[in-house]
This record gives structure tokens, sequence and C-alpha cells, in this order.
């Protein structure tokens, strides 16, 4: 026994305290680090703009229901209160329109409308963003970090999943299963998650014959600690940069598929209501302010997400070797 | 042959602008070796890169002149310098695994550098298989590919490979670093005796001392971006006049001497983005003074009678009494250093 | 005491593997191709004993080094830790065997965990023993090795210490559970020059401070000397020579040793070295020819003799505690 540690074993049982509390929690070094990526992030005028985008459109997703004139599915009358104010043009096209971008066919607002929409919107992009990647790097950890027959297997299922087109298997799923959002969630997530698994596992496997890892192991560490303590935290980088190009893809998936017609039925989104424009003809009847803004709102918020993904992705990318 | 003269190199870097070759001086004469010793971080390869032209693109000569045979190569266009690259001035770089292509065969390699210099070359097959004999290689080989030779051979086929147009200068950047030791010395045996056949002197940068001592003639010591101390070697390890010189032997074990102790100079070198004022290892200096802290020391004779061993230190004068008889005791160089 | 006994250890590893070449083979009627890397080493290490390892890359130093460390299952043969096979290790002894064997690794950049602080490194050990005052003996050992004070380091990342400090907290990791063993495995070859010296005094005080026993890995003969009791010479897998240090420096015995001693460059330029080119490269682990490994390199190859392998043992021209695997002393 050495001597250094000679006289811990004679203390009073009990912490003494050693220094002051100098340490740092893990969280904290987590936020001061986070702290330090945005520094550099916000040297990028893409960055900045794509952010300032997606923040405007989650306060719209939080506040939005509060502020829209109308509800989504309110039909509007006419002053005499008996026609519906179907079709009616935007404020800035006809002095007599008191609707910010007009109404629909049925009369509803359509300014309300995509107020609204903003939050399923949202919602699903960070939901199946989030459960993708959380999927995909789960997959990609036992794969890379077992190998052999595991990894084959698994590596085999995502090959799979990588031979079935996005949109048409989750269109399939949805009108299997039912359509509604949580549906749709699940959809893309069953798909998705083929991307990150893919380069988590490559990550992973350079990781594990690091001799820090070695290190853990010659301690006896188990799988479980070492795939924990040591690998993660040293791919959650790479798992980000993936959840912010996840959160486009879904976006752009539900659209589409609440625009083939499967959306949720009970809630409005973009896609739902680019289907709607769609069947009631809004095209041939000339009323581009119904499918030209929720389209405008789509693109917006899905290049938002690529561009933060691009920027990110220039941090990354020197440190995907030291994480 | 080569005159480097008040050399200045910086980068641009997030930290600012870092002075890593500071005012560096060296000559190298015909059918002379010159090493260049320090430690990582001191400027020996961005000094290498400066004579051959290739700093990366945030690296650029501030000042000063690297003359070859009289020509200043600092101020010619890429054009031009490329003409002396390989033909007068060739390179064996550090890790040959880097610096050959593995999707051409070494045959096609070579050929490739003859054709760009002596496009008329009547028979450059014969040159890559008379320098494959010279390195000790089978000259069938040569139509493999780098994967399949090992370590030692992929760096022999590198010195082929820069050898193959009778360079007058070879810069040789840790050339054994990688390697071995049976196979460093086959390498360094190949070097001396291809020097000898085809007549080039010879700049080797290294860290470590004992090949500079066994291949070169004269050496030169760098420390954070300047030259501390330049000698012949016999000089330089005979009786070293700079403290940090002292230091870097001590550093080294010798297979003759094993009771020697095995001293490390405390500290770290200074960061070059905010060089010090004065002597840069005024605060790892066990003989420093407040003179070295605030004035910078400038190359000078050591004795009346050698005017080619210089250093760069304040006291050369008491070198001899005071630090070399004691430079080889730890105690000399513990942490409480400065007066 | 012995600490440890290596008895015929053997490590071979798999040129290819995977399921489509088992099948692919099998079909073509090929047999399945090894490396051989570790190829029937027997050695003892005493307690308190620091035995070098020396040979070229490719010799199997380092694999030697894992199995030790009970990184690697050995493919024949076996390890005696004070008497308990290696094998049959499990639960408490394998866990005290576990706290009381630890490895310092070459690279100090790739040796810590770049998103673990130098606190968060060296408290891991402890909490999967749950030990107690885990901060107090932190602290301290980062002042043992010269990370002073404990203070200014805890909460560093690797990636914001030099190679020399990063070693250092490489080697507190090691030290923290306060082991009995270490395997050193290139430990200062990474580091520059003029910080070799203070990692390897600092492994001296740390041998004598924790009475450990240590193999020390290097392909630098003249480090071992200067560090070991005892140095190893390897060979393609197997131990050509073993005895002290100073002797084999001295009077090295196998012309492989010879050679390897001969090819060290020594800082002096004065000293002429006698110098012995070998030919050729090392053979290939996979192939492994008959007879004495050495044999198409040696410059004293004797034909028919040394195409049978010759034993490692003590010759009656070597001496009690030195042996040799050569035919010469037959």
């Amino acid at each position: 026994m050495s001597s250094i540690f000679q006289e811990l074993e004679d203390d009073a049982p009990g912490e003494q305290n050693v220094g002051s509390e100098v340490r740092k929690r893990s969280w904290q070094r987590y936020a001061s680090m986070g702290r330090d990526q945005l520094r550099v992030l916000s040297q990028d005028t893409l960055f900045n703009v794509a952010s300032t985008i997606l923040l405007f459109f989650t306060a719209l997703a939080i506040v939005g229901p509060l502020i829209a004139p109308h509800r989504p599915q309110e039909r509007l009358y006419k002053e005499n209160g008996v026609l519906i104010d179907q079709w009616a043009e935007p404020a800035f096209m006809s002095s007599e329109s008191t609707h910010l971008l007009g109404t629909t066919a049925q009369g509803y607002d359509i300014f309300s409308q995509l107020i609204y929409a903003t939050r399923p919107a949202l919602i699903v992009g960070f939901l199946a963003a989030v459960l993708t990647v959380s999927v995909g790097t789960s997959v990609g950890l036992i794969a890379g970090y077992y190998g052999g027959a595991v990894d084959q297997i698994l590596m085999r299922i995502v090959d799979f999943a990588y031979g079935l087109p996005l949109l048409p298997t989750v269109i399939v799923f949805v009108a299997i299963i039912g359509p509604s959002f949580e549906n749709i969630v699940l959809g893309i997530v069953l798909l998705q998650w083929r991307g990150s698994a893919r380069v988590i596992r490559s990550q992973v496997l350079s990781l594990r014959e690091r001799p820090f890892v070695k290190a853990a192991k010659i301690t006896g560490a188990s799988d479980l600690r070492i795939i924990v303590r040591h690998i993660a935290p040293n791919v959650l980088s790479l798992s980000f940069l993936y959840a912010s190009f996840a959160i486009g893809w879904a976006i752009l998936t539900e659209a589409g598929v609440s625009f083939l017609g499967l959306g949720d039925p009970n809630r409005v989104s973009w896609g739902t209501m680019l289907q709607s424009a769609r069947a009631y003809s809004a095209v041939a009847e000339g009323a581009w302010w119904w499918f030209i803004p929720p389209g405008i709102c789509i693109s917006l918020v899905v290049l938002s997400g690529f561009l933060i993904g691009r920027a990110y992705e220039e941090i990354v990318q020197p440190e995907l070797r030291m994480s | 042959m080569l005159q480097v003269n008040d050399l200045d190199v910086n980068y641009e870097s997030s930290e600012g602008i870092v002075q890593a070759v500071d005012g560096v001086t060296i000559e190298l004469n015909e059918g002379e070796n010159l090493g260049i010793v320090g430690e990582s971080g001191c400027g020996k390869s961005t000094l290498a890169k400066a004579i051959l032209g290739v700093l990366p693109s945030n690296g650029y000569i501030n000042s000063g002149s690297i003359e070859f045979r009289g020509t200043n190569l600092a101020s010619l266009s890429t054009r031009e310098q490329r003409e002396y690259k390989w033909e007068e001035i060739s390179m064996i770089p550090q890790s040959a695994m880097n610096a050959l292509d593995p999707v051409y065969t070494i045959r096609e390699q070579i050929i490739e550098a003859v054709d760009i210099h002596r496009p008329d070359e009547p028979n450059p097959d014969s040159i890559v298989d008379e320098m494959f004999n010279l390195v000790g290689l089978d000259p069938n080989r040569a139509d493999q590919y780098p994967h399949q030779f090992s370590g030692g051979m992929r760096q022999r086929a590198m010195i082929a490979m820069s050898l193959a147009l009778d360079p007058a200068l070879i810069l040789a950047d840790e050339p054994t670093t990688a390697l071995d030791v049976i196979m460093q010395d086959q390498i360094l045996n190949r070097i001396s005796s291809i020097q000898d056949d085809i007549d080039s002197s010879m700049l080797i940068i290294t860290h470590d001392v004992a090949v500079v001592a066994e291949t070169c003639d004269r050496v030169a010591v760098m420390y954070a971006g300047e030259i501390v101390e330049e000698g012949t070697v016999d000089q330089i390890f005979g009786k070293a006049y700079h403290p940090y010189t002292l230091g870097l032997q001590n550093a080294f074990p010798n297979v003759n001497k094993p009771d020697q102790d095995l001293i490390s100079i405390p500290g770290y070198p200074p960061n070059l983005a905010d060089p010090p004022t004065g002597c840069r290892f005024a605060d790892r200096c066990p003989m420093a003074t407040e003179e070295c802290e605030q004035e910078s020391p400038s190359l000078n004779q050591v004795d009346a009678v050698n005017a080619d061993h210089r250093s760069a230190c304040h006291h050369s004068d008491r070198i001899d009494t005071d630090l070399r008889p004691k430079a080889q005791q730890a105690e000399t160089w513990s942490e409480e250093v400065t007066q | 005491m012995t600490l440890l006994r290596v008895q015929n250890l053997k490590k071979h590893f798999r040129t290819e593997s995977g399921l489509l070449t088992d099948i692919t083979n099998k079909i073509r009627g090929k047999k399945p191709e090894y490396v051989h890397a570790v190829d029937d080493v027997s050695f003892e290490l005493a307690e308190g004993e620091t035995l070098g390892i020396a040979g070229e890359s490719g010799c199997g130093k380092s694999t030697t080094g894992m199995l030790l460390a009970k990184l690697y299952e050995p493919t024949e043969g076996e390890i005696f830790y004070r008497g308990d096979k290696f094998s049959s290790l499990n639960g408490k002894k394998l866990d005290e065997y576990r706290q009381n064997v630890q490895m310092i690794f070459q690279d100090p950049f790739e040796s810590l965990n770049p998103s673990m602080t130098v606190y968060d490194t060296l408290a891991e050990p402890l909490r999967m023993f749950n030990y107690s005052h885990k901060k107090n003996r932190i602290y301290r050992v980062l002042d043992f090795v010269g990370l002073r004070p404990p203070e200014e380091y805890i909460n560093a990342l690797p990636g914001e210490l030099s190679g020399g400090m990063r070693q250092r907290v490489a080697i507190a990791r090691a030290l923290i559970l306060d082991p009995d063993f270490i395997v050193a495995d290139e430990p200062v070859s990474m580091l520059d020059v003029s910080l070799r010296a203070g990692v390897l005094s600092l492994m001296n005080d740390m041998t004598e401070e924790f009475g450990l026993s240590v193999v020390y890995i290097s392909h630098d003969i003249s480090l071992l000397q200067h560090m070991c009791d005892r140095i190893a010479i390897m060979y393609m897998g197997k131990i050509v020579e073993i005895g002290s240090a100073e002797e084999i420096v001295a009077n090295p015995m196998h012309p492989y040793t010879q050679a390897l001693i001969n090819a060290v460059p020594v800082p002096d330029p004065n000293q002429d070295r006698s110098r012995v080119e070998l030919p050729g490269e090392v053979g290939d682990a996979v192939n492994i020819p008959e007879g004495c490994r050495f044999k198409h390199r040696c410059p004293e190859y004797i034909e028919g003799v040394c195409d049978q392998e010759p034993a490692l043992e003590e010759k009656t021209a070597t001496g009690p505690d030195r042996k040799v695997s050569c035919h010469l002393y037959d």
C-alpha cells in the first residue's frame, strides 16, 4: 500500500473537504461547451438567419393559437351571416377582405390555419428527429461495440431499411395503421434511424480500439459501462448533427403524407392545407394565397433545419476524431 | 550552397500571428551535412518547408532570404521554384506512408517525378532500377504498390524517389523517427553511402541528437523559433555552450554510459503567438538573470578561437565554470530555477 | 516472491475473419491463416522487479503486454498471478486482479477519453470499485505525478493539456487504485525528448513509492537498460534472450540482440560503434520458417543445426539467470 494513500484509510469516515467545490459538474461542462459552440456558430451568417427563422416559428408554435384571429376550422360567414365567406382574397389584395391571407373554399381563415399548423409541423419534426436519432445511435453503439454476429444482423436490417424508400413506405404504413400524427411520426422513425445507425457505428468501431477504452477494460469496466460512459459521449455531437438533418426530413415527409391525403384529419397542418387546396382546385381558381403560404412555411423551416445542420457539421467535422 | 539569412516565417492562426521561425540564419556548404536539432514546436519543420517552398496556406515568409547557390528561392514564383525542387533540392519526408500515392506503383511514381524534370530522359526505367539497387531494394518489386511494401521498405522507396534526379541538396525531415532501430540504422547507412556516390549535401532535421551525432558535420540547435547554438559536431557534443543544448544532451540515454542520470528540463516552450521579450529560454534556464529576461541574446562566437561555434546566450563566459560541470546533476535543473 | 509466471503463452490472430470468409474457405479447402503474434513465451516476474521487453515492431511485445493485462485471452498457455491461474480468475479474485494491474499506453493523445475531465477520468476507476475519499485520492495522486496544484487540472479536458501532462494523467489513472503491477507500453516514445526524462523519473518514483512490479515494453534498448532490472528480447513472437539489464547490454549473446544493440545510435560523435548490418527484414509472422526464426538473417547461421528450433534455456557459457535461445551456445 502506498504511503500517499495510507492516511486516507485512517481518516474518519465521510469525505474531508479537500479544496472547495472546484469541480465542475458534467452539465456545467456540457453547458459551457455548448456556449462555446454557439459562439463559433454565430459567426456564420447563414446559421444566424436559419436559427432566427426557426426560433420565430417555434415562438409561433407556442403562442400562435393565442394570437390567431380565428380557429383553423371555424367556418366564417360574410357580414350578412348567411353566406359562407369562401374564396375570400387576402386583405392586401382586396379592400373589402378582413382576412390577412384570405379564406379557403370552406370559409376557413388561411392565416389562422397557417399559424395553427406550425405546432404539429414542429412537433413532428423534433419528435421524429429525437426518436430517429435515439434509435439510430443505440443501434450504432451496439453494432459497433459488439461486432460479430450482432453487428452483422443489425447491419443487414439497416441495409433492408435502406432498400425501402421513405415516403412511399410511410404512406403505406399510415394507410394501414391509420392516419394520425403519431403514426406518421412512427412511420418516419421506422426507416430514418438507418442513416445515423451506420455513421455512429463506424465512429464506434474506431473509438473502441482507442487506448482509453482499453484502459477502462483493464480496470474491469463492464461493456455497458464502457458504452455509456466512454463511447456514447464521444458520438453525441454526431448524433446532434443527424438530429438536425432529421428534423427537415421529418417535416417534409409529414407534409408529403398529408398532401397525399393520409394526414391527420382532425388537425390542420401545412400539408393538409396543401391537400385541401388541391382538392378544391385552388390552382385553377387562381387562389395562390391558399397554397403558396404553406409551401413557403414548409420550405423555410426545412431549409433552416438543414442550414443549421450544415453549420454544425463544420464544427463537428474537424473534431470528429477527438469529439 | 544554401544560405538562409535572417528568415522570419509566420503562421496566421486563430490566436494571432505565430512567429514560428524568427531571424534564423544558417549556412550549408557543398558536400557538408548539417543537422537541425530541436523538439516539436521549435520551428525546424517550418524551416524545412520554407526552404522547399511548401508552407501551408496560412504560412508565409515575412522577411529574410533563402539562397541556394546564389538564387533567392523565396523570391521565385511557384513555377520557377518547381524547377529547383526534386532536381536540385529534394526531400525525404518523415512518414513515407503519407508521401506515397497508394494507387500508383512505385515505378510509376518515380518515373512521374523524372518526367516532370527531365522530359527528354531516354531511359527512366534504368534510373528506377539504379535507385532501387542503391537503397537495397529488389528492382523487380518496383512494379508493386506501396501497401505491398513494409514500413522500412517504403521509406527506402521514398529515398529512392527523392534521389532519382541526383539532387545537390537532400532535405531529410525526421527520416528515421517512424522506424525501428535496426531499420533506422540500415537507412542511415544507405543515405551515407548514397551521399558519397552522388556527391550531395544533406540537411537533416530531427529531434534525435544521437542521429545527428553520427551523420552530421555541423549542427544547429533550435529552440522556440530561433537558433540558439551552432557549431561542428565535435564542438557541440564536446563542449556545448548553450544551456538548452546541455539540457538536451542530458535527455538522451547513452548505451555505453548506463549510469548517467536522465534529466529533463522543467517547464514548457513559450507560446510563439506571444513570444516573451528577452531570451526565450530564460524561464527554464538555471542560469537566467534579469538581463536574460529583458534582452534577447544574439548569436555570438563562444570563444576567440572557434569562429564557427556560436551560441545565443548572455552568459557564455560563465558556462565553462558555472553550468557545464553541474549540467549532469539533476539538482541543477530542478524547479526553483531563476535566481 | 513471484508475482507473475507466464507459461508457454501463445496468441494467434486470424488474418481474415467473418462468416463469408469461413464459408468460402471451406469451399476452397483453404485452411485459416494465423498471425503468430506471441508464440510460446515463458518467463517470471518477481515482486518489485522491473522487466523490460525489447524488440522491433511486430515481435509480439505489445501483444504480450496486453495478455498480461488480461485484455486478450491467450490462444494457448497460461499466466499465473500470485499462483492463481488467469483463466480461473473470476468474481472477487478477478476484481482484485483488475485493481492490481494497470497499463500505461504509448499515445498520450489517445489514452484519455476526450470528453472526460481529468477528475472524471481519475474518478472512474474509483467509482467502479466503490472507493471512498475519492476527491482526496485524486488530489493526492495528481500531486504525486507532478500536476500541481491539483485544482488547476481537475476540470481540464485532455484537449487542453500537452502531451507530457496527458501522460502524467494516464500515469495517475494507473496509480489511483494502488496497483501492484503495471504494464507500460512505450510510455515515452511519443513525448518530446526533453520531457521524457521527467516522465521516466516519475516512473522510477512510482515504482519505489508503490512497490510496483513493472513490465516495460519498448523498442529502445538504451531506455530499458536505464529503467529495468532484467530485459527480455523478443523476435517474431518468441523470447530469444533474457537476463539482467546490465549483462544483456554489455554482453549480448544472441546474434539478434547483438545487432539490436549495435544499431542504437550513440549521441557522441567520437564513439564509433561496430556495425553489423542485418540483411532482409523481419520474417512473415504468418508463415513461420522451420527451426530458428532468425536463421535467414543470422550472420552465424549454421547449416542444418539452425533448422531445428532452439530452446530458451540457460547455457553453460552464460551463467545463471541468463537464458539464450541459440544453437551457438549448445
